[in-house]
């Protein structure tokens, strides 16, 4: 019933608009071929190339495994990781001013999504790497085996599975990308997202536009079924991975984090010389900030909460295909759908807005670890069902107390996520609620200078959600252990 | 006695027939076969977290095949042990009593008594995660009894310890088991097991009961 | 433990109250009625006009004034079609000229009595509409940095210079009000057929088409490309603001095209006397000169330019008729821009 309850709730906007929408007409057969193309061709690519500078760049975080370089390490990954959080328009400009001439097209695309998720997949592989291969690596180390050898016989083969399921999550945020294959993409930045948004901003065929959705969805969802989750004993004991830490990953952080950074940089140095227009605005600065930090949060409690459903929920076959499989609806219709749901003001946008990111960034969270984490409890699980314990006890007993954490670090990245949307909230709120959405007013009248300042607070604002996500979840599972 | 009766499956490059087994209703029944003979999908099988249709186990009049895992109230160590790490050697116990929902009193006796026969008193406070291979051991096995299932089955569970502490461990299990009078399955390629802790012998061999062993 | 949660839940009630009664501020108090005004974000925002004018306004209507934001023209309308009557509009801020088809097929509208107005001939033809009344309007021209270019373009053939190849930031028309008013330019002024060979040549020009205007700009600030397609009044932003000269909004021989902005009156408002002072507000000379002057765009009355920086820009030759595009054709037009636009590498 729960399982049921949940898969509902992930489909329901796609449900819901179904039957608010009549499909007029089956789409432009040609257009939407050239669109699956376009969308395909790109992340597929991007999810290569993030995977190849992700694997480098995480041999490069395994060369920092000693307690004496945790904070470098520490650091590296937050340069990492920054990329994926910041509005992809910062991102963007850097690179077009630091790769000059910058190549349109299909590599242009490329380049910049590599850049937004090449940290994401790094520090993911150098987690995945370290706790189920550690004592392989060890072994293949003392028996004298050359790096390159044990990373072509024995670290891809052992890795394969998981190689394609990351790579099948970046494939799936890059397919739904918006912005940036307009805008770097050339001829070829039309793609099914472009499509939807066209159809509802245009044309208003909200029934084509669901369709397209739902077309987008099962052909990913059918994709799915060619990765399923690699196998391999978790453990957390530190092994000794000098075998595979390479220091040239650490420099291709450094070049790439340049990449981003210096545009941003510039941008930001430029932006403070008209700091004085923030000053009329120090009261909405504060009160936007805390509305980051509310909607921040609200999205970190949501996904904690959703989480810890999906936890409770496992393992069934079924279910776990469905959440692998799944893809959350485009954020337009996502948004719609809750618009037309129920009165919009006052409390709503507040409900609202954290359900559509709780709704949109679910999936990717469970992608993002949380399916391998109940992997590794899957036998203990088993012991437990076998003795007779209910679902209740073996949710309290055994699987909140040891997943609390590693929920609460998911639940911070995804409140961080939150903090830097402007997308979702634009279309669900009636004014500036949050530092995000004020950054994006400004950077539509002239003042992106001042935007990229402004931006700086939402990765404060994100940090503090994070902190509270990831020490809640601590404290939570220090209370509730029994 | 308990009967197993048609345990057929059909896994592809390998197949599970069995048509006729008795397990025995005291003392430990070992089913020995070498790795790959089919003996864990067996113990997977008769707890049912495998589906085997047709299958028919009468236990005391009742066909465990029937019922759900839970249900047919069995007592289990997997080779893995898959003690629950953040809890301590005493909250492992507890959580069986809890789960078979035995009087707390009782599960505290019963718990004393195990503790005393499998001389535990030392780490019962400690947290499973920094047991040691034989301590762990003990939890489980302790853990499988506190929920006084009908029967124990266990899965290779001396195959993680080193050789001395494997003879220790055999004989304070037996020990126990017989103290409990607890009929018991023991599933093993260990041929050392099936001499301590055997009352019968069952072998098993590309998927079938074979004679001798 | 129960103190812990306790503890969350305070801070997190605590947070959540404080930033709704922020909005609280803003919303009606006791009996006062409400106008409800909905619009797009950089009007209603803080750099906006919107602020101002709800001043202004709340200064002697009685009333009190709540803003809804949109992100932008298309969105706005697709809300208010879905949302309709519950959205609870008063007032509809933001619709250019390329909406107004849609926007009077999808709802209904109230005809507005506003008089003889005194306009700039350039809006006059912007006022056939009834439902709809422009408050304020823009000529749209590529902008440049002085200096930069050695021969800064006076028509559309120039564009087509090789000093301009992949220099030029555009907007894609399919997600944003000035690429297509730029695709519509094109093809007003050279014709169908000829229009769209020209795009064809311009593609390998083109820099890149941007989603959304402040990305085409962006890439123009930052350097990126030498050209940008903006408005004639964004280097009195710079100049204003910024205290930079550098920005030149270029003459073209061909007559420019003018985006107007509409405000409308849904049929279903509430307050519908209210929301009409409010237009008649937005085309008084101070609620004029309040919009020129935060949106950057000329005012549509009389006697309010007058004297100021945006004078002299104002003399631009721009396209006589307004004319109002069918959806159908909207699309139409499109579909061959996005033929054109495919195989393009850049």
């Amino acid at each position: 019933m729960l399982r049921i309850g949940l898969v509902l709730f992930l489909i329901f906007p796609f449900l819901f608009l179904l039957t608010q929408f009549q499909v007029t007409s089956w789409p432009d057969m040609g257009e939407l071929i050239w669109a699956f193309k376009n969308s395909f061709l790109q992340a597929t690519l991007s999810a290569v190339f993030s995977l190849v500078l992700g694997f480098w760049v995480a041999l490069g975080l395994l060369a920092l495994n000693s307690p004496r370089t945790r904070r470098l390490r520490f650091v590296l990954e937050v340069l990492c990781l920054l990329p994926n959080f910041l509005p992809p328009i910062f991102i963007l400009l850097s690179a077009l001013s630091v790769i000059d001439p910058f190549p349109m097209g299909i590599a242009g695309i490329v380049i910049v999504h590599s850049l937004m998720n090449f940290g994401l997949a790094a520090v993911l592989l150098a987690s995945t790497i370290e706790t189920k291969l550690g004592g392989i690596i060890e072994l293949a180390y003392v028996e004298g085996s050359s790096r390159w050898r044990f990373l072509r016989q024995g670290l891809l083969p052992m890795l394969k599975k998981d190689l394609w399921l990351l790579g099948l999550f970046i494939f799936v945020i890059c397919f739904g990308s918006f912005a940036v294959p307009l805008i770097v993409g050339g001829g070829r930045g039309t793609t099914v997202e472009v499509l939807i948004y066209e159809k509802i901003r245009l044309s208003s065929q909200w029934g084509d536009a669901v369709l397209l959705a739902f077309l987008q969805s099962v052909f990913i969802f059918s994709l799915s079924f060619i990765a399923s989750r690699g196998k391999g004993s978790l453990h957390h004991r530190p092994a000794n991975l000098r075998l595979l830490g390479s220091y040239s990953g650490l420099m291709v952080i450094g070049v790439l984090s340049f990449v981003y950074l210096f545009g941003y940089a510039q941008g930001f140095v430029s932006g403070l010389a008209m700091i004085s227009t923030f000053y009329e605005l120090q009261s909405a600065l504060v009160w936007n900030f805390l509305g980051s930090i509310v909607l921040g949060l609200s999205v970190g409690v949501l996904c904690y909460g959703g989480l810890m459903w999906i936890a409770y929920c496992w393992p069934k076959k079924w279910f776990e295909r469905f959440l692998n499989g799944y893809v959350a609806p485009s954020t337009s219709l996502a948004c719609f759908c809750l618009l037309i749901l129920g009165p919009n003001e006052g409390l709503y946008p507040f409900l609202k807005i954290p359900l559509a990111l709780t709704v949109l960034s679910l999936n990717s969270l469970f992608r993002m670890g949380w399916d391998s984490e109940l992997h590794a409890l899957q036998n203990q699980m088993t012991v437990a069902y076998s003795m007779g314990a209910s679902p209740n006890q073996i949710f309290r007993e055994v699987l909140f107390p040891q997943l609390s954490r590693r929920a609460g670090l998911l639940a911070g990245i995804a409140s961080i996520w939150a903090c830097g949307d402007f997308a979702v909230s634009r279309i669900l709120a009636h004014h500036d609620l949050s530092i995000a959405m004020m950054t994006e007013t400004l950077m539509s009248g002239y003042r992106l200078n001042q935007a990229i300042v402004l931006s700086s607070l939402i990765v404060v604002a994100g940090f503090i959600c994070f902190v509270i996500c990831v020490g809640g979840s601590r404290v939570l599972s220090r209370k509730f252990a029994p | 006695m308990s009967l197993v009766e048609n345990l057929h499956r059909d896994y592809g490059d390998f197949k599970l027939s069995i048509n006729q087994w008795e397990i025995l209703d005291e003392g430990v029944t070992v089913l020995w076969g070498p790795s790959g003979s089919g003996k864990t999908s067996v113990f997977r099988i008769l707890l049912g977290l495998e589906d085997c249709p047709g299958m028919k186990w009468t236990y005391q009049g009742v066909d465990l095949a029937r019922l759900k895992t839970p249900d047919r109230h069995l007592g289990v160590v997997f080779q893995t042990l898959d003690l629950f790490p953040h809890l301590t050697a005493e909250e492992n116990m507890m959580f069986a009593a809890r789960a078979r929902k035995v009087d707390a009193a009782k599960a505290q006796a019963r718990m004393k008594e195990l503790v005393g026969t499998l001389k535990m008193e030392s780490f019962l406070q400690r947290p499973a995660s920094v047991l040691s291979g034989g301590e762990k051991q003990r939890v489980a096995i302790s853990r499988a009894i506190m929920g006084e299932p009908r029967l124990l089955l266990l899965d290779e569970p001396f195959s993680a310890l080193d050789q001395e502490l494997r003879e220790e461990s055999r004989k304070l299990v037996k020990n126990v088991i017989e103290q409990e009078k607890i009929p018991t399955l023991l599933v093993t390629h260990d041929q050392r097991d099936v001499e301590v802790m055997a009352n019968k012998i069952t072998t098993i061999r590309n998927g079938q009961l074979v004679e001798g062993y | 433990m129960k103190h812990f949660v306790l503890f969350i839940a305070v801070v997190f009630l605590t947070l959540f109250l404080a930033v709704l009664n922020r909005t609280d501020n803003a919303a009606p108090s006791s009996s006062l009625p409400t106008v409800r005004v909905f619009g797009y974000a950089s009007f209603t925002g803080r750099w906006g006009p919107g602020p101002l004018l709800k001043d202004l306004f709340e200064k002697t209507c009685k009333c009190k004034v709540e803003f809804i934001e949109g992100s932008d023209s298309g969105i706005l309308l697709q809300r208010l079609k879905i949302e309709g009557e519950s959205l609870g509009a008063d007032v509809v801020v933001g619709l250019d000229q390329f909406d107004l088809s849609k926007a009077t097929a999808e709802q209904p509208w109230r005809k507005l009595s506003l008089g003889q107005l005194d306009v700039y001939d350039a809006v006059r033809p912007a006022l056939a509409n009834s439902y709809f009344v422009p408050y304020d309007w823009g000529a749209l021209t590529f902008v440049a940095r002085r200096g930069e270019l050695v021969h800064m373009p006076g028509s559309l053939d120039d564009l087509l210079a090789p000093e301009l190849a992949k220099k030029i930031a555009l907007q894609d028309p399919r997600t944003s009000s000035p690429g297509m008013q730029f695709l519509y330019w094109v093809i007003r002024t050279k014709g169908e057929e000829e229009g769209f060979r020209y795009l064809q040549k311009l593609m390998s020009q083109i820099h890149s088409f941007s989603p959304t205007w402040s990305t085409a700009y962006g890439l123009f600030t930052n350097k990126q490309t030498k050209l940008v397609y903006s408005y004639v009044t964004s280097p009195l932003y710079h100049e204003t603001e910024e205290k930079k000269k550098d920005y030149l909004a270029l003459p073209f021989t061909e007559a420019l095209p003018v985006q107007f902005e509409f405000v409308g009156i849904p049929d279903f408002c509430r307050h519908c006397d209210l929301a009409e002072q409010f237009v008649n507000l937005m085309l008084s000379p101070e609620g004029q000169k309040i919009i020129m002057e935060k949106n950057y765009m000329f005012p549509v009355m009389k006697g309010v330019m007058e004297n100021t920086p945006f004078a002299p820009l104002m003399n631009v030759k721009t396209l006589q008729q307004v004319e109002i595009l069918s959806a159908t054709e909207v699309d139409r037009l499109l579909r061959r821009w996005t033929e054109i636009r495919r195989g393009e590498l850049n």
